[in-house]
């Protein structure tokens, strides 16, 4: 059997000829020499096919979670802003219910094999309601259903929603007079409070005070009467009332324009109400902070030790013995990482700075969780990651580039820093992608430094110097999904609040990552042609 | 004792007939006592409220934080909420100031503290909780009694009752429920929830390794919601329409009481417990302005409302007295 007759064969089998399979060839003498065409190996036409069917059907599971999982999280995370039709329901005892249908179960009646549909109803009102606006109800419970189109939904500030039609409005010619007024008024509340925040001065803190109160008197003087379903009155000053929409008379477009509005908010505000409402701006500024600080810290950490293994130390045992070191790294828990932070960041280092620096404030500065101590113990993570790709990326450089160079004369430091980084370049980058995808979903090591926190003191930035505080505490996206699916006091509310933010940390890790992918193809293309 | 106890069962559970799905009782609307007095601002408080502690008391805390932060808006407040256990060991190494735990300090824990500090710290009670023994909200079942609680959950059975409980029939229900398991839902160590449920319905025994442990109380009671045999514990403040708060009697011999406020303050319900926080106390000094101003905030009108809408109860006004007045010797 010579070499042609092979290659032959396995064109036939790539043709898919339905052919009974040719007999094993006998294995060939191993002193001869292999054949041009030997790369087809036989054996494989005989075991290819379930290979390729299982690689392929490997990929479709693998496509197919993922999908699922985006999904979900697309649809959930985005379908909670489009406002929902508002119900009536008259119950048999003539109670009426107004609310929003949030999910729809069935029921088995005791001892009988029938089932019955019900609804969770949305009734809102939480100073009457108690903890809980939600409500399962009975099929066999509704007498009458219907659409009010006078029906409005009122998001506030404190106490969750509210659902009534419209009534006096005071203070204002107009809902939608009072809404903005409402909405400046509060914007302008929270920038006073957060001048007084980081005033120092005492006169100055009194005047914004006397500000304040302005603001809050003349907040209280408009105000808007609610009839709720039940007959009762709801008198909500305009400065709490976040938005207020009628969904069962707004058309496609009208509806259209709150979902932008609402998403907007949803990314460009603070979150209100013990995490469970509101906006997730200083959440993400907190995650952003977070992985471009961890991505400052450990880049360039990893290529200086790639350079130094690769282009420096001499090949033997030790050598050997730190790469494995390095590997092993990279799959070490993250815990285990966190409490090594804990011990060496913030009861060591943070310790010793407080010590040194800030002895006369009374409560730890350095000495506790803060975002930069955050940032270096998942630098920590992700630095062996980096470091297998630097290293990559250095080996990919041929060593004629580096002979060139050397030939030129260029020192050894020279041919690094002009020839050899340049070109690997790429490869660092994917590093770097690496460790922001690793680096972005990692909660558990913050959690056990203490840096994540449910309620942060103070935001990353402000105008007080040094403007970017690297000792405060901060929300991540990551924790805020632990928090909001674990401890919110109400699961039920906090379900779209949870897949928001699952969306906002996909979308956040995805543009991180787009970022360094353009960055890369960008250098690959400067490097074309030349590497060789 | 076990006759005894099936008797009483099957008694119970003739009544029982469906239940409707309705808004847990426990949740019907309680009102702060208006003689307890609104909070009045105080001149030149500064500086930072650290809270780390209680899972069970993490939302309260942090609505608690966000109110005072827009009455102090040059105060920073920071909340942390891992389990009561992370209370001690963050006052005593004083990365935080306010300690809230659902349960008291462990004399263990109290030695720790004050060898470092050098003294006791100060325990105020902030709230009322009824721990709660929830079910899914289609489940028949009527109430419970302690023992039958510890039969359920623990595997020592140090209540009394000699039968390990394992599925719904032993508890007297019929038809598709009498042979299936029961789902145990609980907490994880580190929860003052966990330990206050282990002492008190356990009587110090050991749960079951089969308690499907859960970081957080919201978890606990979105796993019985979700499971039609499922059974769990968890404070008040959690309870969801997906679940139902079943009405408890001490032992076989006691009434059965619904963790309501009544029953909470009267001690009837056998699972009432005070939400505490802890602070530091140096002697001669006292707290620091901003902790003091803080613990006041929780204790006056709007604090307790807050209370109240995360769930839990409001304080009544003599024990609101009792626990201001430690702040000021």
């Amino acid at each position: 059997m010579d070499g042609i007759e092979l290659l032959e064969g396995s064109a036939a089998t790539k043709r898919g000829a339905p052919e009974m399979p040719p007999p094993l060839p006998p294995p060939a003498p191993s002193d001869s020499t292999p054949a041009p065409g030997s790369v087809f190996q036989p054996a494989s036409r005989n075991h290819g096919r379930p290979w390729i069917w299982s690689t392929a059907a490997g990929l479709v599971v693998v496509a197919a979670m993922l999908v699922g999982i985006l999904s979900i999280t697309f649809v959930e995370g985005l379908g909670q802003f489009w406002p929902s039709r508002i119900v009536e329901l008259r119950r048999q005892d003539g109670s009426i219910l107004l609310g929003e249908v949030r999910d729809r179960g069935e029921k088995q009646l005791p001892g009988r094999n029938t089932h019955i549909g019900r609804r969770l109803l949305r009734v809102g009102h939480r100073e009457v309601t108690g903890s809980n606006d939600f409500l399962w109800v009975d099929d066999l419970d509704v007498a009458a259903e219907s659409f009010p189109r006078d029906a409005w939904v009122v998001d506030r500030s404190e106490y969750g929603r509210l659902y009534g039609t419209l009534g006096a409005v005071k203070g204002a010619v107009s809902i939608s007079e009072a809404l903005s007024r409402g909405a400046d008024l509060r914007s302008r509340l929270e920038a006073v409070r957060d001048e007084m925040n980081i005033a120092r001065d005492r006169s100055q803190l009194a005047s914004l005070e006397k500000r304040r109160k302005e603001l809050e008197a003349e907040g209280s003087a408009i105000t808007i009467e609610w009839r709720q379903s039940d007959g009762s009155v709801v008198l909500t000053p305009a400065v709490n009332v976040i938005g207020a929409w009628a969904p069962n008379s707004m058309g496609v477009f009208a509806k259209l324009g709150h979902y932008l509005t609402q998403a907007w908010q949803f990314v460009s505000t603070r979150p209100r109400e013990s995490n469970t409402e509101g906006g997730i701006l200083p959440i993400i500024m907190g995650t952003l902070f977070l992985v471009v600080v961890m991505t400052l810290a450990a880049v360039p950490l990893g290529v200086v030790a790639a350079i130094y293994l690769n282009e420096y130390a001499r090949e033997g045992r030790l050598l050997q013995l730190v790469r494995l070191a390095i590997a092993n790294l990279a799959g070490v828990p993250s815990i285990v990482f966190g409490i090594f932070g804990l011990g060496l960041f913030v009861y060591t280092i943070g310790a010793g700075i407080d010590r040194a620096f800030f002895a006369d404030r009374g409560h730890p500065t350095f000495g506790t969780g803060g975002i930069l101590w955050g940032a270096l113990t998942l630098a920590l993570l992700t630095v062996p990651v980096v470091i297998v790709a630097a290293t990559e990326g250095l080996r990919s450089v041929s060593q004629a580039s580096r002979d060139g160079a050397m030939a030129l004369g260029a020192t050894r430091w020279q041919t690094i820093r002009h020839v050899v980084l340049p070109q690997a370049m790429p490869g660092i980058l994917t590093g770097m992608i690496l460790a922001i995808g690793r680096g972005a979903g990692e909660v558990a090591p913050l959690m056990v430094l203490g840096a994540a926190v449910k309620l942060a003191p103070q935001p990353l930035v402000d105008s007080a110097f040094p403007f970017f505080h690297l000792d405060r505490k901060f929300t991540h996206l990551g924790f805020h999904i632990y928090d909001v699916s674990m401890q919110s006091p109400n699961v039920e509310a906090a379900k779209p609040m949870t897949y928001a933010s699952t969306l906002a940390l996909l979308l956040l890790v995805l543009a991180l990552n787009l970022v360094a992918i353009i960055l890369r193809n960008r250098l690959k293309k400067r490097f074309r042609g030349s590497a060789l | 004792m076990k006759l005894n106890g099936r008797f009483w069962l099957s008694a119970l559970l003739g009544s029982s007939v469906a239940t409707v799905a309705v808004l847990a009782d426990s949740t019907d609307a309680v009102k702060v006592d208006d003689s307890i007095a609104k909070y009045a601002k105080v001149d030149g408080v500064r500086g930072n409220v650290n809270v780390v502690g209680s899972d069970t008391m993490v939302n309260m805390s942090t609505l608690w934080g966000e109110e005072f932060k827009k009455i102090y808006p040059e105060v920073n407040v920071s909340v942390e909420g891992k389990g009561s256990a992370t209370a001690p060991p963050a006052l005593a190494a004083g990365t935080s100031n306010i300690g809230p735990m659902s349960r008291p300090m462990k004399p263990e824990e109290l030695d720790t503290y004050t060898s470092k500090k050098g003294a006791k710290p100060l325990e105020i009670k902030t709230s009322i909780d009824a721990l709660a023994v929830v079910v899914h909200k289609d489940n028949p079942l009527a109430n419970l009694t302690l023992e039958l609680v510890d039969a359920i959950f623990s595997k020592t059975r140090k209540a009394g009752y000699t039968e390990d409980i394992t599925t719904w029939g032993q508890l007297g229900l019929t038809g598709d429920w009498a042979n299936k398991p029961i789902s145990l839902y609980g907490r994880n160590s580190a929860s003052g929830t966990y330990g206050y449920f282990k002492e008190h319905a356990l009587a110090k025994g050991d749960f079951k390794s089969s308690v499907k442990e859960q970081p957080g109380t919201a978890a606990v009671v979105q796993g019985v919601a979700e499971d039609l045999y499922g059974i769990g514990y968890g404070g008040i403040g959690y309870i969801t329409p997906g679940v139902r708060a079943i009405p408890l009697a001490k032992t076989f011999s006691d009434k059965v009481f619904k963790p309501t406020y009544e029953n909470a303050l009267s001690g009837k319900y056998p699972l009432a417990r005070y939400l505490l926080v802890y602070i530091d106390n140096p002697p001669g000094k006292g707290p620091d302005a901003v902790v003091r101003e803080y613990v006041k905030f929780i204790l006056s009108h709007e604090g307790q409302e807050i209370a109240v809408k995360d769930g839990y109860m409001p304080l009544p006004p003599a024990i609101v007295a009792k626990e201001l007045e430690k702040l000021n010797k």
